[in-house]
Parts: structure tokens; C-alpha cells; sequence
């Protein structure tokens, strides 16, 4: 956007009455593919294309999008907005300027979707696909995407902040279904980076379908979970979903401005033992959740939200942070013009800690290792939450026996985090999609193996 | 570009392109909605957009593709993209059809899914009704501390469909919503209440009865408790009925029962349900979410029981699923302009008669847990059936009503369903897409 006719429209909106006026302009390119039962099913290319109109005047924020680019045509929307304005005179100090300028040049080694010449994902996707039915007859299905996206912003604001950023994601998804006398259960494996095509070029697209095609047999002989309170080792990697939805959210200041979280007020204070230690970082190069700056333009950071056991901080976009007292940690984010930015997760992570799985195992005596999980579910204004174990296995004195379907972990994250008494050392992360108030945007999760005693199982015996 | 041009230009660019047959959907929406926290406006928005989206057959195989930015040059992109990306695919054996004389720019008034009065409902009244909900609910009860979730919308939008064999369908709908979640604090234990409604005509939105309601939600879960595991009939009320059903609806789609991928793979004409048990795809109801007189691909649509009288009949069937049975196309096909056309209820239906009253159900056995709230879906499996889900409610014995969370509660929707004991006499309130009474099952494992 030309920048004379975007100062036009930020300086429209000041005389509108907004303390800050931003803009965000979006083009984004998405690229897809499927192959299910040997066939591409399905492909499918796109541009979205809007603007996002920020006005924040007092401690209302105002926004607005669309995709007419006319200056007449936004110019009009600030009025609309402002006309709109219920006004009650509250004012919010909203502190110093984001110190923000600059161009993220794209990476020269970015493979396009776009770019001529590029048709080696066919040929993935197949590879994948017969390396999931070559581990059992018991394979009856095998589906493999691709999913590419880049997006190029530009944020502007009335304080004469101007980023540009151009960002690539790709991700690969395999999902096998393996069948036995009319039983069915279900694998997936979904690994994806912040890069371009070329991250296929070191990705064991094969040794992703295997796992997934493994797992999906192996929980074919699965009992039904038994069900109530134990000791459950909860695995590495996509476990780390946990911690994400019953603490990272309501360690959100988009949590706290609404008082609508169990950890208000309580920084400094004892919320997990000392063996326990959180981060959300969004400065892991090529990390599914990072970014250079976050989506009011803020250069994002590495944020410790809990160490040893001690609640240090919260995840803060500007008007969290001017609103709870906090600092600002570039946390703000969005999954497109569409959505008025507010603090969310970037790559959250429980550190590593020094147990070995078989120390874990062999304290735990009876109970579950939940040695993959599911999706799940929280709410944070009571931090309530519930979660699948996509694979599990029974511990008894600390020999691992019968794996068990339809298991579920209950329970309420604050009530949880104390009672995590063992933090393993073989820490991974795993890329996920999380779903809030600003839209679905990339995240990473990730722990070691953790040792959770006690916590409600769901099952069916 | 007006929807129609642009609608007309990437048909005949795809045609241009090498494209022997396509469809295209154009969607426009406005909105405006606004949160209050505490007396105050927390946060205003309004949002205008559109976008294009194309399917393109080249030798039977489809390529998709979309674009929201709407000049000329970008919509002729848009048919390349899409002819190009149909290179890659596998044939699907469908024509579109023959352009229908039934179908054609239908009015959407007959189907009552547009009221003008629906854009007077400003931020000014948007807001006099947070407040007044806001007001009434923190005087209902002194437990309550919070209200986290405040907020009023009004949403509009049109949708056109057009093919290359000259359909041009359209419909517009609108309206209003109101919602509020209430949180109320005994012995340091919170719980959360929600309603919200929405209705064409916002002079429908009462915002105090729903603070009221939400308050009431909140403190009836005061004091819950876990209670023993074991067996257990279930109540799944009609507040939650239809998300727990919802859960299952994947296995109703002809796509999946092709793929194996259903529980009700060669189960026509079984029984499925009780006797007087009907479930329905109900594309006619006046002015609700999911009604429609064309579906997304241009065919007329109709009501049809999918589970007649408890024994399953068929599916929900697109072009593409139909041409592989075998059968006649069945108007279910459901398409946004991002995305691949799929199938799915245009409203589903659990049919009231033979429902009975609340009291009745709950005495039903001598002990009834009736669920009021779920707590996420992800331990349940589409495919087979099986449930695994945290809830809350009550248990009703005789005139003891307790409240009880965390519990779970594990087994199979469809034994479930084969085994129902009764079902409810209504509805919840608002136009929504899912009608489903409240849900008697006979039995479930509870788990502590």
C-alpha cells in the first residue's frame, strides 16, 4: 500500500478520536493438495486478500476489514467505526511507541508453490502413501496432504511504525486407518515448519508415514482404558497440548483483562513444583510458531512464564499489557486481517528436565502412559479441560503392558501443574493449530515426558 | 466486479483455459458485533468481504481454486489456477446438471431468512442490551463474580451459484445474536454459565432473560461433585443434545460410507433406532440456519428421513457421490468458496412426536445423570462410535436433584441410539441448524 495514502487514512482516524490508528494489510497464497486411496482427491490454489483497520481510543478498540482498497472506501470505514464509537470516556495509557521498522527479506532458498518447475509433492505424497500400506495388510487406508501457505503484511501505524514480513508455512499431514475383524483405529503424523517447499527436501516423508501406520496397528489390539485417578506418564512432544490449553491460555493477558483466568494476581507465587519450568518462545528459527514480528509489529521474544515452579510472567500484546500492568512480549497474533490481533501463544513448552522415562516408569507403580495425545478442549475461565490419549499403555510396577483405547485426561490446569511431580529429558516440540478469540494461527507445543500424579482417566472398564 | 460479472468471467476464462464444465460460488458478508466487560465497550468491529471460488472439470478430473482480491486480472488468475491444478487430480465421473427449470433465483423472503429489520440493530442498542444483561445478571445471584463473555452481532450475506450449463441461483439471509457466560464462585469453586440466541428479527433478542438464564446455568453447578463410576441411564439435555449427536453426523455422509469410513457402512434398511424415531434433513424450515431451496451445486433441495420410523434409509449425497452409486442426485451438496464441495444436512432434524416432558424422562429410571454440559468431543471416535467425554449435569433420584462434575462417560452412540429410551417434546429456542429434543439413553459407564 502506498504509504502517503495509508498516512491519509491513520491521520482520518486520530482526528476520529483513536489514540492509535493501524493498519494491516494482507495478501495471502494457500496451495493444497490430497491423495487419499492412491487418488489426488482434490487440489486447490488461492489468493485472500484484505485490510485490517485498528483504532483504539481509550481502552476500546475499534476494528474493521475488508477488501475494497480504495482510499474513498477506507476512509469511509473509519468513519463508519468512529460513528459507531459508544463513547464512555475511559482512557488507557497504552505507554511507549512499539519500536518497529523494517523489511524481513524473504529467504533465498525459498521453494514456491508458484514458482515454475516445482512438482516434486505428487510424488511425495506417493512415496508416503506406499510407505504407510508396506508396513500391514492391516493398512485399509491412507491419506497424505499438503498444505502450503505464504502470507505477505505490512503493518503501518499513526506512531510511524512500518514492518513488512513475507511468511511461509508447509506441512505435511498423514492419516492411516488400519482395520481388524471390523476394528478400526486411526494414526496421523502432521510435522511443519515456518519455510517454503524446501522443507520436504529433509523430511522423512516415509518414516512419517510409518510411524503413523504403525501406531495405527499397534492400537488394533488395544482394550478399552480402564477409568478413574492414577498416576499417568503423559509422552513428549504433542503431550506438551496439556499445558498449552489448561496454562498457556489463561496465561494469556486476553485471559486476564477479562479476570477470566485462575493465575490472576499470582505472579511471584508457588503454582508447580520446582521441578517445573515453562517458556513460550517465538524466536525458534523455522519453528512452526515463530515469528519475526508479531502482528502489531512488535519483534517477538523468549518469554518465561514459569520457572521452577514459580509463575514469572504473562503472554502480552500492547493493550493487555497497558491494561494489566505487563510487559509486552510480541505476543500479539492473528490468523489474517480478519481478526484484530490479541496475545496467543507462539512455540509453548515445558522445559527439559533430567528423569529418564524408566525413572518415571518405575516410580509411577500403577497407572496409564499416555504415550500420545489427542486434541482436547479447555475453559479457561475455570480452567476445566479434557483430553484424548491417542496411544496408551497400562504400567503396573513400572513393566508397561496392555496398550488401551479411549482413554481421557479431566481435570483443571492450575489443580494440575502442582501435582506434576517428574519432568523428563527427552524434550521435543510438535506443530499444532490453536483456535481463539483472534483465529486459527500456527503454534508449536512441546515437553518432555511428564509425570502427572494423580489425575482423572475416563475409560470404559 | 459485481458478484454476476465476476461470476460470468471466471466460467467463461475456465471454459477459455481448457475447462469443458464449471461451477463458481460468490459470497459476500457484513457484520458488526460488540463486547462489553464491566459496563464498558471492550471491543467494536465491523467487517465487509467477498470472495470467488471455482471448481473446474477438465476430462471429468476438478481443480479448485479462490480469490478474494475481485479485479478483472485476479479472477482470470483464479480460472488458471484451478485448470491448471485439475492436471493433477484424478477423474470424479460427474456432469453437472442440466440447468433445472424448478431452480432459479429463488426468493429468499419465502424462506424467511432475510428481515430488513435486522440492520437497525446498532452498537447503540447492541450495547443497551449488554448493559442491561450485564446489570440483571449481577443482581440475580451474589455468587456470581464475573462476566468474562458479553457481546451482541448482526451479521448479512448473499450468496450466488452459477454453472456453465447456466444456473444462477441466489440467496441472502441476516441476523442478530445476543450472547453472555456468566461465571459464580462458592467455596473458591467457579463455574461458568453460558445462553446466547440468534433471530432474524433482533426485537426477538430478550438479553435479560438469557443474563438471567446464564446466571441460573452458572450457580445450579455450584457444589458439584464427582459421583461413584458404574453404569448409568443418561439425560443428555437439549442444550447439548445436538453437539453430542453432531459428534456422529460424519457417518450419515455418502462420501464416508464409501470410503469405509462409517459405522453404517451396509446398514440400509436396519434398524438404527426405536420405532417413532425419525431423523430428517430438513432443507425447507422457515427461516433457519441451514434452510435452502438450491444446494451447492445448483440442485433443487428437499426433506428426506435418513432414519425412518428407527430403520436408516440412505445418505447425504452430492453429484459426485451419487454418480458412484449409482443414484439419483439428492440436493445435499454444500459448498463455501474456499473450499471443496462436500455434503451435509441442510438442517437436521430429530422429529418431536413421541417426545415426552422433561419430569417424565428424568423419572424415567430410579437414577438419571442429566448432562447439561460437555466437556470437548476429542475422545470420541466418528468413525467407530465410541464416546469418551467429559461432562456435568445432575443426578435425579425421584425428587433429589445433585450436581455432579467431573465425570466421564464412556460407550458407543450408536448402541446408544439403538437403545433409546425415549426423547424430549422440544427444542431449543433460536435459529440454529440442529433440531434435537432431549436424548434418554438407557445406559452409559460413568467413570470418577
Amino acid at each position: 500500500m502506498d504509504r502517503q495514502r495509508a498516512g491519509r487514512i491513520l491521520q482520518a482516524a486520530q482526528a476520529h478520536g483513536a489514540d492509535l490508528a493501524e493498519l494491516f494489510v494482507e495478501e495471502t497464497r494457500f496451495s493444497s493438495m490430497l491423495l487419499r486411496d492412491r487418488k489426488i482427491e482434490s487440489a486447490t490454489a488461492g489468493t485472500e486478500f484484505g485490510i485490517g483497520l485498528r483504532m483504539v481510543c481509550g481502552g476500546q478498540v475499534l476494528y474493521a476489514h475488508t477488501s475494497r482498497e480504495s482510499e474513498d472506501s477506507l476512509l469511509g470505514v473509519v468513519e463508519e467505526l468512529a460513528a459507531a464509537r459508544p463513547r464512555d470516556g475511559s482512557g488507557l495509557d497504552l505507554g511507549d511507541p512499539i519500536d518497529g521498522r523494517g523489511t524481513v527479506p524473504p529467504d533465498p532458498a525459498r521453494i514456491d508453490p508458484d514458482d515454475p518447475g516445482v512438482d516434486g509433492r505428487l510424488d511425495a505424497l506417493r512415496r508416503a502413501d506406499e510407505s504407510a500400506r508396506s508396513v500391514s495388510a492391516r493398512v485399509v487406508q491412507v491419506s497424505t496432504t499438503l498444505l502450503h501457505r505464504r502470507s505477505r503484511i505490512l503493518i503501518l501505524n499513526s506512531e510511524g511504525l512500518d514492518v513488512e514480513d513475507d511468511r511461509c508455512w508447509t506441512r505435511f499431514t498423514v492419516a492411516v486407518v488400519a482395520e481388524h475383524q471390523g476394528h478400526r483405529q486411526t494414526g496421523n503424523e502432521a510435522p511443519g515448519e515456518r519455510r517454503g517447499l524446501e522443507f520436504l527436501r529433509g523430511l522423512d516423508v516415509e518414516g512419517q508415514s510409518r510411524l503413523a501406520a504403525e501406531r495405527a496397528v499397534r492400537m488394533l489390539d488395544a482394550k478399552p482404558a480402564p477409568a478413574g485417578e492414577m498416576p499417568v506418564l503423559i509422552g513428549n512432544g504433542f503431550g506438551g497440548v496439556i499445558f498449552h490449553e489448561a496454562c498457556g491460555h489463561p496465561l494469556e493477558t486476553e485471559a486476564l483483562r477479562r479476570k477470566a483466568t485462575p493465575f490472576a494476581g499470582r505472579i511471584g507465587d508457588s503454582v508447580a513444583q520446582p521441578c517445573l519450568t515453562a517458556i513460550d518462545d517465538g524466536t525458534i528459527p523455522d519453528a512452526w510458531g515463530s515469528l519475526e514480528f508479531d502482528d502489531e509489529g512488535t519483534p517477538t521474544a523468549r518469554t518465561v512464564l514459569i520457572e521452577g515452579g514459580i509463575l514469572k510472567g504473562f503472554l502480552a500484546d500492547r493493550i493487555g499489557a497497558a491494561e494489566c500492568g505487563l510487559p509486552r512480549t510480541g505476543s500479539a497474533r492473528r490468523e489474517s486481517y480478519r481478526y484484530a490481533p490479541v496475545s496467543r501463544m507462539r512455540n509453548t513448552f515445558v522445559a527439559a528436565g533430567t528423569s529418564t522415562v524408566q525413572d518415571m516408569l518405575d516410580s509411577m507403580g500403577t497407572g496409564l502412559w499416555a504415550v500420545r495425545m489427542g486434541g482436547g478442549s479447555v475453559n479457561p475461565a475455570t480452567g476445566e479441560f479434557n483430553f484424548a490419549v491417542e496411544e496408551g499403555y497400562m504400567v503396573k510396577d513400572g513393566r508397561v503392558g496392555a496398550a488401551v483405547r479411549g482413554a481421557t485426561l479431566t481435570g483443571k490446569g492450575h489443580e494440575i501443574m502442582p501435582r506434576i511431580r517428574m519432568v523428563g529429558n527427552d524434550f521435543e516440540l510438535a506443530p499444532g493449530t490453536c483456535g481463539a478469540a483472534s483465529g486459527q494461527i500456527p503454534v508449536c507445543v512441546g515437553q518432555p515426558s511428564l509425570l502427572v500424579d494423580p489425575i482423572l482417566v475416563g475409560g470404559r472398564s | 466486479m459485481k458478484p454476476g460479472d465476476a461470476l460470468a468471467l471466471v466460467l467463461e476464462e475456465a471454459r477459455a483455459a481448457g475447462a469443458q464444465e464449471a461451477d463458481a460460488i460468490w459470497e459476500e458478508s457484513e457484520s458488526l458485533s460488540l463486547d462489553a466487560f464491566e459496563g464498558k465497550v471492550q471491543n467494536l468491529e465491523r467487517s465487509d468481504s467477498a470472495g470467488l471460488g471455482l471448481r473446474a472439470l477438465v476430462d471429468g478430473r476438478p481443480g479448485y481454486s479462490f480469490t478474494e482480491r475481485l479485479a478483472p486480472e485476479a479472477v482470470r488468475r483464479c480460472a488458471r489456477d484451478a485448470v491448471a491444478l485439475a492436471r493433477f487430480t484424478d477423474p470424479i465421473g460427474l456432469r453437472l446438471p442440466e440447468l433445472a427449470t424448478d431452480v432459479h433465483a429463488l426468493p429468499s423472503v419465502e424462506l424467511g431468512l432475510w428481515n430488513p429489520a435486522v440492520e437497525r440493530f446498532d452498537p447503540k442498542a447492541m450495547l443497551e442490551a449488554c448493559l442491561a444483561a450485564e446489570a440483571r445478571a449481577r443482581e440475580a445471584d451474589p455468587r456470581v463474580v464475573n462476566i468474562p463473555h458479553l457481546g451482541a452481532s448482526r451479521s448479512t450475506g448473499r450468496t450466488l451459484l452459477a454453472n456453465s450449463k447456466g444456473f444462477l441461483g441466489e440467496r441472502r439471509s441476516g441476523s442478530a445474536s445476543f450472547g453472555i457466560g456468566v461465571v459464580s464462585r462458592e467455596d473458591g469453586i467457579d463455574k461458568m454459565g453460558w445462553d446466547g440466541i440468534s433471530w432474524r428479527d433482533p426485537s426477538r433478542l430478550d438479553a435479560e432473560g438469557l443474563a438471567l438464564q446464564a446466571v441460573q446455568r452458572s450457580v445450579e453447578l455450584l457444589g458439584a461433585h464427582p459421583i461413584p463410576s458404574g453404569p448409568v441411564p443418561v439425560l443428555f439435555d437439549e442444550r447439548i443434545s445436538a453437539q453430542f449427536l453432531s459428534i456422529f453426523l460424519g457417518a450419515f455422509l455418502a462420501d464416508a460410507v464409501q470410503k469405509g469410513q462409517s459405522r453404517l457402512v451396509g446398514r440400509v434398511g436396519q434398524r438404527l433406532a426405536p420405532p417413532g424415531f425419525h431423523l430428517s434433513t430438513q432443507p425447507h424450515l422457515v427461516g433457519m440456519s441451514g434452510s435452502r431451496f438450491f444446494d451447492g451445486e445448483g440442485l433443487a433441495t428437499s426433506p428426506r428421513r435418513l432414519v425412518d420410523d428407527g430403520i436408516l434409509r440412505g445418505f447425504l449425497h452430492n453429484l459426485e457421490t451419487a454418480a458412484r452409486d449409482g443414484i439419483a442426485p439428492t440436493g445435499d451438496a454444500v459448498r463455501g468458496y474456499t473450499g471443496r464441495v462436500s455434503a451435509g444436512f441442510s438442517n437436521l432434524q430429530v422429529e418431536l412426536p413421541g417426545g415426552r416432558s422433561r419430569e417424565s424422562l428424568e423419572q424415567a429410571f430410579p437414577r438419571v445423570l442429566h448432562v447439561v454440559k460437555l466437556e470437548g468431543s476429542t475422545g470420541c471416535n466418528p468413525v467407530s462410535g465410541d464416546v469418551s467425554i467429559g461432562v456435568q449435569g445432575f443426578l435425579v433420584q425421584g425428587a433429589s436433584r445433585t450436581p455432579v462434575d467431573r465425570v466421564s462417560l464412556s460407550g458407543n452412540i450408536f448402541e446408544t441410539l439403538s437403545e433409546l429410551e425415549g426423547w424430549g417434546d422440544n427444542y431449543r429456542p433460536g435459529i440454529r441448524s440442529q433440531f434435537v429434543p432431549s436424548l434418554l439413553a438407557r445406559t452409559l459407564q460413568l467413570a470418577s
